[in-house]
């Protein structure tokens, strides 16, 4: 009986010798706006610079963004404090997303963009203007990812 | 030695004279020597049965020579076997029945064929009883069995729970009702078990891998639940329970009646719940890299109800039983919001923080309809038993509409679903198992079946994960159990199964721009194609089990095989639980784990260890790996998670010891420790999602004296130390190391010739913040429920209905 158990602890062992574990830190992106700012005014018809910095551990993988209304004022939890317009119903709310390759080898990364917001859409007219909002999504090469958002206003310049 | 055990329980009394040699004269009494009229006495077959007299005594008048264990029962009494040999005694035998008075801090073993089936059973199992239950009660059924070594609850909210055996759930665990697979949506991360925790008469955990005998999906384990037992002849007997948990204001209440005449007997039981919101220690919880605010420390949105209502229905005849099982389960959950949905944009908070008790959007409803029969004939020494099962599950989750992507941003009035369901799933199930027992001699046990079932799944709504189908599902075994001597039990088997997944094509409801070289065009993009897939796989075991005295050895080598689920092979859709967009991929191949089972049992007078580990091998396991791409056709930028086969090698177990300081006090100790890594694929060196960590769990328990009415009063004080589980794979991030006390006390009250059975638990007595690893809520950082201070009262009766 006791030959037959430590025949299995030693295969055990054996067994657990000829697994290498993984030996990285697993870490998340880490991600930091810097345009637009919180609470920037941004206008129809006019382009501007979404820039963002990365950085990751093991390298980096894909951005995603988009941007959506805020009319209703809906929450993800901490935002920065803009002020808001009242609450009002959507008629022709303007939204759009983009996705973006990063270089997967690379941790440090300055990823810079130029969007131009179209003046109206085909068919329907002048979009809606008030509070819209940026969801920020980032990948690194190891299938971590992260996510953040940023508050601004979509005005037509009079 | 068995045998010297029974014969301590057998007093001969010379009152009367045997007159025929196939009677069997006995008097069953309580400690005290009173009479217990309306005792039952069934062989272990139940082919001879009957009741005691006014004065406890029976006499079973067999027209065969039997020679085997009767079993005696009577309600509040433990239940004794008794092994007879023939010729019985000439002599009346005297049987000592002693009321319940159970051990707490691991399960209940009150009766000896249990005991002898755990012993001489190759697979390591686990038995809860209905006390066990009663006593350890939690919101949802698994949370009630968390404590057991090797066992886990996967939580969702605090009123459903999905059971994890080993770190392994969702289509690796195999749950039975009455002997019929349980068959709901166990591939979804936040659907429940489904089953009224109340009437589970007794639950039986497998470990290892046993799909030689349950088919696909029995990888790491099965649990076997009955929610039936059969009534003492001629009695009316039933129970009222309460259950009341502070930390989400649960409310439970379920009442049972059984009946039996002499052959036909039938039960019925009603339960409810109604919980409010669950209680967690913290004020804010980051999702990602949000802050949501709660607003009194109350998880928004987490209450619910659920009902259920059973009918039994039997025929115990001299070589005919059958009976029905009829259960319906209906429940009504809401789901954390910010947990749900990739943005809650509609999340009122007003209408949220005003009530604690409501359920909002979003929310799932779920019914479960189960009805099944069971018929066994025997004869001689064989019995055929054929089990048939419907059940029809649904599940839908509502919403209020919210376009992802390109879905329309109001929704369109000429839709086909309705406005506020997200997602519906309807399962239809039949399934049919036919099991030939062949017993020659007294050592060898034969066992040959065949299992098959079908199922009809439909899916409905405005948001889209899998696809709707069909599957075939069928297998034929052949099992054997052979007693080479008093000590060694040997057992082995094969199986053969073959199955069929028909997928239905899907296309979206509504319009995507798809970008071709020159132009774009809107298209109603083709999400899952058509597909047909069969498989085909061998699974089998090998086993040994020896006993000696007080020594124990089970060794146990088994192959198991588990279908790919349609999610698996389809899916392609958002899982707004996770921020991720899964890829199916169509042609995965059935999942194949080598596993070898040990376990090595000392039973000491005053201490008992138990050590049972493993060895596990999948050469495909089939997991969701995380990529850095992003989808781009549902538009949202959802991170993509595919469907990959990797190699895997897990090792661990569980060590359980427990040592009796004196007469009345109890040490105890568990452990559990699992160690995974994957050998090839994308996340090569990378453990398994959902790894529990190391823990201990350490009880001391005091079972003192009965004092005045209160009976069997105990109290125990238990801590749990879980270590940081460090040993991660994206998306997952590690989880710190906490220890969390707990109390429980109860007692037994008998006023006026009436038991009235109480029973507190005190669990997370110092309202830790911590974070479960293996919790379904762990991505969002949801720390477990606070402090929760939970009642539970049992008031049983009993009726002989005896002639007069």
């Amino acid at each position: 009986m006791n030959k037959l158990i430590s025949i299995l602890i030693l295969t055990s062992l054996i067994l657990f010798s000829c697994v290498d574990p993984k030996n990285t830190v697993e870490e998340q992106p880490k991600a930091e706006i810097l345009s637009p700012l919180p609470c920037d005014t941004m206008y129809f018809g006019e382009s501007f610079s979404f820039k963002i910095s990365l950085n990751d551990n093991t390298g980096l993988g894909n951005i995603s963004f988009d941007v959506h209304n805020n009319f209703g004022h809906h929450n993800h939890g901490a935002h920065e404090t803009c002020t808001f317009d009242p609450v009002k119903q959507s008629i022709n709310p303007y939204s759009n997303s983009w996705i973006f390759s990063l270089p997967t080898e690379k941790n440090e990364y300055l990823f810079e963009e130029t969007i131009t917001l179209p003046f109206e859409k085909t068919g329907t007219g002048k979009y809606d203007t008030g509070d819209y909002h940026f969801h920020i999504y980032i990948t690194d090469n190891e299938g971590y990812q992260v996510f953040t958002t940023r508050d601004v206003k979509i005005l037509y310049r009079s | 030695m068995q045998f010297k055990k029974f014969i301590v329980l057998l007093f001969f009394l010379n009152a009367y004279a045997l007159s025929a040699q196939h009677l069997l004269y006995g008097r069953v009494t309580d400690e005290d020597g009173l009479p217990l009229p309306g005792a039952s006495v069934v062989t272990r077959d139940f082919r001879f049965n009957t009741t005691t007299e006014p004065d406890g005594s029976f006499v079973i008048n067999s027209k065969e020579k039997i020679c085997q264990e009767f079993i005696v029962s009577f309600l509040g009494y433990q239940t004794q076997s008794i092994h007879l040999e023939y010729p019985y005694p000439s002599e009346p035998i005297q049987i000592v029945l002693h009321p319940h008075q159970q051990l707490l801090d691991e399960i209940t073993i009150t009766d000896d064929h249990i005991q002898r089936k755990l012993k001489e059973s190759t697979i390591n199992i686990s038995i809860a009883s209905n006390e066990y239950l009663t006593r350890n009660k939690q919101g949802s059924l698994m949370k009630s069995l968390d404590k057991l070594p090797g066992i886990s609850a996967m939580e969702i909210g605090s009123g459903q729970s999905k059971p994890v055996i080993r770190g392994m759930g969702f289509n690796r665990v195999v749950v039975t009702e009455n002997g019929i697979k349980h068959e709901s949506q166990q591939w979804g991360a936040d659907h429940g078990l489904e089953i009224d925790q109340f009437g589970v008469e007794e639950l039986e955990i497998l470990k290892g891998p046993v799909s030689l005998m349950y088919g696909s999906d029995a990888m790491a384990g099965v649990i076997n639940i009955k929610s039936y037992s059969i009534p003492h002849k001629n009695s009316l007997s039933g129970s009222s329970e309460l259950h009341y948990s502070a930390n989400n204001q649960l409310m439970a209440g379920s009442f049972n009646l059984q009946a039996r005449k002499t052959n036909w007997f039938s039960a019925i039981r009603y339960s409810v719940t109604n919980y409010g919101d669950m209680t967690v220690p913290t004020d804010t919880i980051n999702v990602y890299t949000y802050k949501v605010a709660l607003n009194d420390r109350k998880l928004t949105n987490t209450a619910g109800t659920e009902q259920s209502f059973q009918i039994n229905l039997g025929y115990l005849g001299k070589s005919l039983h059958s009976a029905f099982y009829l259960t319906d389960n209906m429940s009504t959950t809401g789901m954390f919001a910010h947990a749900h949905g990739l943005e809650p944009r509609k999340v009122n908070t007003a209408a949220h923080f005003a009530s604690h008790r409501d359920v909002l959007f979003p929310k799932q409803e779920v019914n479960h309809l189960k009805l099944i029969n069971r018929t066994q004939y025997f004869y001689g020494d064989h019995s055929t038993l054929l089990e048939l099962g419907f059940q029809k599950n649904i599940r839908d989750e509502y919403n209020e509409y919210i376009s992802h992507g390109y879905m329309p941003y109001v929704l369109p009035e000429m839709t086909d679903f309705p406005d506020d369901l997200e997602r519906g799933f309807d399962k239809y199930t039949l399934s049919a198992n036919l099991r030939q027992q062949i017993i020659t001699g007294k050592k060898n046990e034969l066992n040959v079946g065949l299992n098959i079932e079908f199922q009809n799944n439909k899916i409905d709504g405005f948001s889209f994960i899998i696809p709707a189908f069909t599957q075939w599902l069928s297998g034929i075994y052949v099992m054997d159990q052979y007693k080479l001597n008093e000590q060694v039990q040997v057992s082995g088997g094969l199986r053969y199964d073959i199955g069929q997944i028909n997928i239905g094509a899907y296309s979206d409801w509504f319009q995507t721009p798809v970008q071709s070289d020159t132009s774009t065009n809107f298209e109603f993009v083709e999400r899952a194609p058509e597909l047909i897939r069969f498989f085909g796989s061998w699974s089998g075991s090998l086993g040994l089990s020896y006993n000696k005295h007080d020594f124990g050895l089970k060794v146990n080598i088994g192959k198991s095989y588990r279908m790919p689920t349609p999610k698996e092979l389809a899916s392609n859709g958002v899982n707004y639980h996770h921020f991720s967009f899964e890829k199916g991929d169509s042609s995965l191949n059935p999942e194949i784990s080598y596993q070898m089972d040990i376990s090595l049992d000392w039973n000491k007078r005053f201490w008992a260890v138990q050590i049972s580990p493993f060895i596990n091998y999948f050469p495909n396991y089939i997991y969701l790996n995380p990529g850095y791409e992003m989808d781009i056709y549902y538009g949202a930028g959802n991170q993509v998670f595919n469907y990959r086969q990797s190699r895997v090698f897990r090792v661990g177990g569980e060590i359980q010891s427990q040592i009796k300081l004196n007469k009345y006090l109890k040490l105890g100790a568990t452990a559990e420790y699992i160690f995974s890594r994957q050998l090839s694929g994308e996340k090569k060196g990378f453990p398994l999602p959902f790894s529990p960590p190391a823990n201990v769990l350490l009880s001391l328990n005091y079972n003192l004296p009965a004092f005045k009415c209160l009976k069997e009063p105990y109290a125990g004080i238990e801590f749990l130390w879980s270590a940081a589980q460090n040993s991660i794979v994206p998306p997952e991030q590690k989880t710190p190391a906490y220890n969390v006390w707990s109390l429980n006390f109860g007692a037994r009250f008998l006023i006026n010739r009436q038991s009235v059975h109480v029973y507190v638990v005190a669990s997370n007595l110092f309202n830790i913040r911590y974070l479960n690893h293996g919790s379904y809520y762990r991505l969002i950082s949801l720390p477990e429920a606070g402090r929760n201070i939970s009642l539970s009262v049992k008031i049983p009766f009993h009726k002989s209905l005896y002639g007069k």
